[in-house]
């Protein structure tokens, strides 16, 4: 071996050596800082969360501003930063401990951080300010949306704005940017979107003048879906109502989406408005269009809602089982003609979604209604369902229900169901043509 | 004849100093990177919305899959723990897949369920499912009873029964941090590319201190094999999966714990079953697919760590398992050959799946030959034994820079172990891996590797693993 090769080796083994030392040193260096500074930091927080906690019972929190004064980046400074976070997200102190932050300087400081080239300085000073909820700072925070084309500083300012919840300045800033932001892909549909729903209900005004501005279905379907977690306005139903008939699926469906918040207390005529895209040629439309009749209850829904139990797509069907179900005792003539039919995955989806919403514990109730169609009713669905297998409601009834009559109905009812599975055997083995489709899915 | 021999040792040598140089260079680039990614995450963190997501009505859905064969001990804990993570909307289907001990009994009592009839929709082609169990006073949970099949099996029945967009698997001994799930689906909230599936970092449970089923100390393992796997651990996950996720090309996903895009699975025909690895082999599939198609995704990595899992302390179990890891590992490249050297695959097909091929699947044979070659070297006179000696410290200081390196990565994430104690024992396991524990590893992957040249490639269960918190039990391997 040459000593080239001996040097070499050598002078790579000693280098080795010397990064294992610095990053064990490193590893020591830091634990040794960090538990300083994090016991420093535990032992201020606790002190100014007493004094803070004091002047807020004491309704005093302005006088504190001399006492909270400190050093800016100090642990102090940080002690401070901290426990004024635990108390902003409680309403009524928001404003005073706002204006407490600006006093002490945090604005100013957070603000002028804004001006590094560095994204994570940059992106934690934005965070910073919408945290503080510094109202004062949403022109800044405005113009970095406008300005700026780092994706992860864009979707901080979002978030950041959204907080502060200025509507004039900063939810207006946030718009007039979203077709850059979804035309360059900046920042995420969801993002946006999870963000905005942090206005409240005045933002609606702006947010439907927007929409009906925009060309861009990606831009109407994120604003529907915003005011589809807002309280429904009508402004926001108007502009839902006006995009009900968009040629994107997607509008159409978030529009819908607006409707379904209107709940069981909405008038019919917005009801009336959505029988009609239960036909849509859109599998998420018309499953939208479900889940707002769901929503509505409404009755006249039932035929409809009855003709998509026999949907292509299985989140329809079971959607509109789902909806039937929760409408009641008025869809029962609905899911018995379902239910006589011939499609086993139908049937069983109405089944299934009958258990899931406890509509078959009503079923079985209403064995003893004293009206006796719907008893009668009743009582046949009961009849398929056990016939389909999906008995485990009726046998726990007979087990530890509480009406004896009920019991008494059961047992005959799951009699009566043996009696025709052994007559249909019968004529099976003799060889009667009886249809039998397995359907799609299959039934455990 | 002699010199022929001498020939071929010679030029063996050769050829291993040069193998080892490029590993030894990939795992230098790879742990550069991930510095940088994990040094900028830590920083990063401070101003991640997990928290608002946390309360959000728009974070998607996530249908918790939790497959369990014969885990009547711990899987109560698990499902508990799961439970309680801070998510907004969520479910938790536990798929029991046809275990002989008492799993489904103690799921039943612990929760309080009752059977109820549903639908079954077999999109995935699965085994027959015997019954449902469910209890109104806990709507996200249901239990799923089905004939054994396998652990994709039970996961393709849990996506079937899933309603969510998203679904999340779960090993039945792995316990979630609160705020596992939000971390795991920030990124894809955030991402303007469709995330298809998102994994991070697992750590060992072994030693750690529970009370109600949520951790409340966080402390070493007393047993040498759990130490060594620890700082196995923190290597592989650190600075392995850091480095691939920079580079979008991860090929593994831990199956204690990833989230997945349901369409996207489901796409690609759901976990294969039979496969040994079918947390590998399904990501392999996606990325094979969507290449394929060009569709635009990302498969993203974090590194806070979110899940805790327990892991095999004895020499058996732990052979057992890390046999049929390597198993997994070469059904999984044989599987998808074709993607290897081929250019439609990009950066996956050129450099991640040759590197699989060539050092994580043949390395350990690389590894036991140079040992081999070494004692012919000797025997044959070619061996400088001043260069052997600087070699084999070149080889032990190497080895200990980069598990040294994972501890240090593990020093910069969030629940780090605490004490002094525990970093002095995790540096001092550094260095003693490279005596024995790394030859062990190279000798069971060596051994796979034979197995399945030779055919063989059934599944060894692994027994007893997590002895020190719940007892023997046999089990899927993690």
């Amino acid at each position: 071996m040459t000593d080239t090769y001996r040097h070499i080796l050598t002078i790579i083994i000693v280098g080795i050596i010397v990064l294992i030392l610095i990053l064990l040193l490193a590893a020591v260096t830091r634990r040794i800082r960090n538990a300083k500074k994090y016991a420093a930091l535990d032992e201020y927080r606790d002190w100014y969360r007493k004094k803070v906690n004091n002047a807020l019972q004491s309704e005093t929190l302005t006088s504190l501003s001399d006492d909270l004064r400190s050093r800016p980046s100090s642990l102090q400074w940080r002690a401070i930063e901290e426990v004024l976070f635990e108390h902003i997200a409680d309403s009524r102190y928001e404003k005073e401990i706002a204006q407490l932050f600006q006093e002490l300087g945090y604005r100013d400081y957070y603000e002028n951080k804004l001006k590094s080239k560095r994204v994570i300085i940059k992106a934690a000073a934005v965070d910073k300010l919408g945290k503080m909820l510094s109202e004062a700072s949403t022109s800044s925070l405005v113009s970095i949306l406008n300005i700026e084309e780092d994706p992860e500083i864009l979707a901080v300012a979002v978030r950041a704005l959204c907080r502060i919840g200025s509507y004039q300045e900063g939810l207006k800033g946030i718009l007039e940017r979203l077709p850059e932001l979804y035309a360059k892909s900046l920042v995420s549909q969801k993002t946006i979107e999870a963000s905005l729903i942090n206005f409240s209900v005045d933002a609606v005004p702006l947010l439907v003048a927007c929409g009906r501005t925009s060309d861009d279905p990606r831009i109407k379907a994120s604003l529907l879906e915003v005011l589809s977690h807002l309280p429904a306005t009508p402004i926001s139903l108007d502009f839902a109502l006006a995009n009900l008939r968009a040629s994107d699926a997607e509008v159409r469906a978030k529009a819908i989406k607006v409707f379904g918040r209107y709940g069981a207390s909405a008038d019919t005529f917005h009801a009336e408005l959505l029988l009609p895209l239960l036909e849509d040629p859109v599998w998420f439309v018309r499953l939208q269009a479900s889940r707002a009749l769901e929503n509505l209850r409404c009755e006249r829904a039932v035929d409809n809602l009855g003709a998509l139990l026999l949907d292509s797509n299985w989140q329809v069907r079971n959607a509109a089982a789902r909806a039937l179900a929760h409408i009641g005792n008025p869809s029962l003539n609905v899911f018995l003609n379902i239910l006589n039919h011939t499609d086993r995955y139908a049937k069983e989806s109405i089944c299934e979604e009958a258990e899931r919403t406890h509509f078959t514990q009503r079923l079985i109730e209403n064995l003893v209604s004293p009206d006796t169609e719907i008893q009668e009713k009743s009582r046949e669905i009961l009849k398929i369902m056990h016939s389909l297998n999906f008995s485990t409601l009726l046998h726990h009834y007979l087990k530890s229900g509480e009406k004896e009559t009920i019991k008494r109905e059961i047992s005959l009812l799951m009699q009566e169901t043996a009696v025709l599975r052994e007559s249909k055997g019968r004529r099976e083995r003799l060889g009667s043509p009886v249809a039998q489709r397995s359907g799609k899915g299959r039934k455990i | 004849m002699r010199a022929i021999v001498t020939t071929f040792v010679l030029w063996f040598n050769y050829f291993v100093l040069f193998y080892y140089g490029v590993v030894s260079l990939i795992y230098t680039v790879l742990l550069t990177i991930a510095l940088f990614v994990i040094l900028r995450h830590i920083h990063r963190i401070k101003y991640e919305p997990f928290r608002e997501y946390s309360i959000s009505p728009k974070t998607p859905s996530v249908s918790i899959l939790i497959p369990a064969y014969n885990e009547e001990k711990v899987v109560v804990r698990t499902i508990r723990s799961t439970l309680a993570v801070d998510y907004p909307l969520f479910e938790v289907i536990v798929i029991n897949d046809g275990s002989e001990d008492g799993t489904l009994k103690a799921v039943i009592s612990a929760f309080g369920l009752k059977k109820i009839d549903l639908v079954y929709r077999n999109i995935l082609h699965t085994v027959p499912v015997k019954g449902f169990y469910y209890n109104p006073e806990i709507p996200n949970l249901v239990v799923v009873d089905k004939e054994r099949s396998g652990k994709a099996d039970a996961l393709n029945c849990g996506i079937a029964v899933s309603r969510s967009a998203y679904f999340c698997s779960v090993d039945a001994d792995s316990l979630l941090e609160k705020d596992s799930l939000i971390k795991l689906m920030t990124p894809i909230m955030e991402s303007n590319i469709p995330v298809i599936a998102c994994g991070g970092v697992v750590r060992i449970l072994n030693g750690v201190t529970l009370k109600e089923d949520i951790i409340q100390e966080i402390n070493l393992p007393r047993g040498v094999l759990a130490m060594f796997q620890i700082v196995e651990y923190a290597r592989t996950f650190l600075f392995g999966r850091m480095g691939w996720n920079a580079l979008n090309s991860l090929l593994i996903l831990s199956g204690a714990f990833s989230l997945f895009h349901k369409a996207a699975v489901v796409e690609v025909g759901g976990y294969r079953r039979g496969d040994i690895t079918e947390d590998m082999e399904i990501v392999v599939r996606l990325h094979e697919h969507h290449l394929r198609e060009k569709k635009p995704y990302r498969i993203k990595f974090i590194s806070d760590p979110i899940c805790w899992t327990e892991v095999p302390e004895s020499m058996e179990m732990l052979g057992r398992q890390r046999r049929r890891w390597h198993l997994g590992l070469l059904q999984t490249m044989c599987q998808h050959r074709s993607m290897i050297f081929n250019p439609k695959y990009g950066r996956i097909g050129l450099l991640v799946m040759p590197y699989y091929l060539f050092f994580e699947t043949l390395g350990p044979l690389v590894e036991l030959a140079g040992y081999v070659a070494v004692v012919f070297s000797y025997v044959l006179g070619l061996l400088s034994t001043d260069f052997l000696i600087l070699f084999l410290i070149l080889a032990i200081f190497f080895g200990t820079f980069l598990s040294t390196a994972g501890v240090f990565l593990a020093e910069l994430t969030y629940r780090r172990y605490p004490r002094w104690s525990h970093l002095l024992r995790m540096v001092r396991y550094a260095l003693l891996e490279n005596f024995c524990y790394r030859q062990m590893n190279a000798f069971w992957r060596t051994q796979a590797l034979i197995q399945f040249l030779m055919g063989r490639t059934a599944w060894e269960h692994v027994a007893d693993k997590g002895v020190s918190l719940s007892g023997e039990v046999s089990r899927y391997g993690s």
